[in-house]
């Protein structure tokens, strides 16, 4: 980037002209104050003469933990070295902090003064949240000595910190209530895995003799047929909405809704996850992101780092991507088992998101929605947006979709009170 | 005019170089009283020219943004200042019915999903204003309002709020409070 004038020295020329005129004007005349005029010659010269060298600096940054658990505290160290063959008297940096971190120690910014080869150093804090950031470019903007001329360019090296979230299931989530058991009891010949043995009877003509419980017949000499009951799992798809229209907060440091819904659909996939269900994952965003449900280790590692770091769900909304949400919501439906249930997390902003999960009811999935609320109620309009809200999450029930309605408590506890409602 | 200036300037310079280079060309000029007292008086308007020009002369520095905060998100409503819809403006009569509109449909919804109405009867309370017993509210969302009293035309005209952002403020207060249970 090419030099500019900062019009710092606007001016400096009037304290040599006054200076001499003053010699001139006022009697007795005097030399003296023509020698101070040469002064501000000499300063006018100071502001004028130099121009600002190009700055070639080059960055490197450390974290001291690239991949933290959420709300640690990251020391990010940045040093800064003159590799040109210019001095750097005025030297102004700013890093480029990712937009969805917070630095909570320290600032991230040095103004100092580099000779050829020399390094600078400094460090700051930044509070780690769920997400995959990149650091964006530093700005480097330099003067010259008196500051009359200014340079700015950007300098950059690849800098990434990733932080997923354990998703341990401490959490009690109840979702019993939230999906239904296939209770479809089919006896089977076989014993094996995902059989329950359930009981015994009378035993029948025709029973295979595998089935007959000969320890019965040995302690009391009755015929008994042992029955297994087969329990099927349900298969479950978490979908979040990360439309850019979510992404929202009630207040200026709260988590925004995206970031809320993304962490229930963590806390849920693992709940699922042991409760033996099949689970996938999707998100009604720009980005695609589509996890077919399933089951195991692998199934659980690799959902857990696309909450983690998948764009679609990154905390800030991801810029100008073209997003046709009626093409996402039908590949979604092709693509959904015909069995599958879904919990949909979103704040529930617009009518949009409301026609979606009515649809997807209306094809035969068992919809739940879980909406973090995002509202507040300082000024009219923000009043106004609530009730709007609310007069969604009404809609939706009067259709018979179950909506939770999570402000400000954990998961659990809204689980556990809506279960209430619902079995009241 | 400033070309003129330029070039006599441009000569005085070459001129004064020349003396120091050869002092006998100073004699040229009689360096009177007067002509020194001239230049005085040009030097001290020229000085308090470049003086002011810095009061007119904008600074110009890299403004950089505060990559240290979190970016910020928007709260759902901060969209529609119902304090300014009714500010002087193109386009204020669109805004307004925009919004009456909406409010009128947030009431419709409400009427229905809370107190239990039919969309019919919903749209029939909130026409004849029997939806509330806010008067203020009540009038707002029907076609054909009755007349205000006098009394309360003149106290409107001592107040800072306009009547519009009024009354919506008073409607969305009573859908809350209809939500809340609080009705």
């Amino acid at each position: 980037m090419s030099a500019f004038e900062t019009n710092r020295w606007t001016g400096v020329e009037a304290l040599a002209l006054l200076a001499g005129s003053l010699a001139i004007l006022v009697s007795p005349r005097q030399p003296a104050l023509l020698l101070a005029g040469v002064l501000g010659i000499a300063y006018a010269a100071y502001a004028y003469g130099g121009d600002v060298p190009e700055p070639s600096v080059t960055v490197s940054r450390e974290l001291d933990d690239t991949t933290p658990e959420p709300d640690d505290t990251v020391r990010v160290t940045v040093t800064v070295r003159n590799t040109g063959d210019a001095v750097l008297p005025d030297l102004r940096l700013v890093d480029g902090v990712p937009p969805a971190l917070e630095v909570t120690d320290g600032t991230a910014r040095l103004g100092t003064a580099l000779r050829p080869g020399k390094r600078a150093r400094f460090s700051y804090a930044v509070r780690a949240v769920r997400g995959e950031h990149e650091w964006e470019p530093m700005w480097v903007i330099a003067r010259n000595a008196s500051g009359s001329n200014e340079r700015v360019t950007e300098t950059n090296t690849e800098t990434v910190l990733r932080c997923e979230p354990t998703l341990s299931a401490t959490e009690n989530l109840l979702l019993r209530g939230l999906t239904t058991q296939y209770t479809g009891r089919v006896t089977t010949d076989v014993a094996g895995a995902g059989l329950e043995f359930t009981s015994t009877r009378d035993y029948r003509r025709g029973d295979p003799l595998k089935r007959v419980d000969w320890n019965r017949l040995a302690r009391t000499g009755e015929l008994a047929t042992t029955e297994f009951r087969e329990e099927r799992a349900a298969t479950v798809v978490l979908l979040v909405d990360a439309r850019e229209e979510s992404y929202l907060a009630p207040e200026e440091d709260a988590p925004n809704a995206v970031e809320r819904a993304a962490e229930a659909a963590g806390e849920t996939f693992v709940a699922l996850l042991d409760g033996g269900d099949r689970v996938g994952l999707a998100a009604f965003a720009a980005e695609e992101l589509w996890l077919s449900p399933g089951t195991g280790e692998d199934h659980r590692a690799r959902g857990r780092r696309l909450l983690a770091t998948h764009p679609a769900l990154a905390p800030t909304p991801t810029e100008d991507e073209v997003f046709f949400p009626s093409i996402r919501l039908r590949r979604l439906q092709r693509r959904l088992p015909a069995d599958a249930q879904i919990i949909l997390f979103s704040p529930l902003v617009d009518d949009y998101v409301v026609t979606a999960a009515r649809r997807l009811d209306a094809y035969g999935h068992l919809v739940t929605v879980v909406s973090p609320d995002p509202t507040a109620d300082e000024t009219p309009g923000r009043r106004l947006a609530r009730v709007e809200r609310r007069n969604r999450m009404s809609r939706l029930r009067r259709t018979g979709i179950r909506v939770i309605d999570w402000r400000d408590e954990s998961l659990a506890s809204e689980l556990a009170r809506s279960r209430e409602r619902w079995s009241s | 005019m400033r070309t003129a200036t330029a070039f006599v300037g441009l000569v005085a310079t070459v001129f004064g170089f020349a003396v120091v280079v050869n002092r006998g060309l100073g004699g040229l000029f009689d360096l009177d009283y007067l002509v020194v007292t001239l230049v005085g008086v040009l030097a001290l308007v020229q000085g308090v020219r470049y003086g002011l020009s810095r009061r007119k002369t904008q600074f110009r520095a890299t403004t950089t943004d505060d990559p240290e905060l979190r970016y910020r998100v928007p709260t759902p409503g901060d969209d529609l200042d119902i304090e300014f819809v009714g500010d002087r403006s193109l386009g204020r009569a669109h805004r307004r019915e925009q919004l009456r509109n909406r409010l009128h449909e947030a009431a419709l919804e409400t009427l229905t999903g809370y107190g239990g109405l039919t969309r019919d009867e919903a749209a029939a309370r909130l026409d004849d204003g029997t939806w509330t017993d806010d008067p203020v509210a009540a009038a707002a969302l029907q076609d054909a309002p009755p007349r205000p009293s006098l009394a309360s035309r003149l106290r409107a005209l001592f107040r800072t709020e306009s009547s519009f952002a009024r009354s919506a403020r008073h409607v969305i207060d009573e859908l809350d409070a209809i939500q809340e249970g609080r009705r």
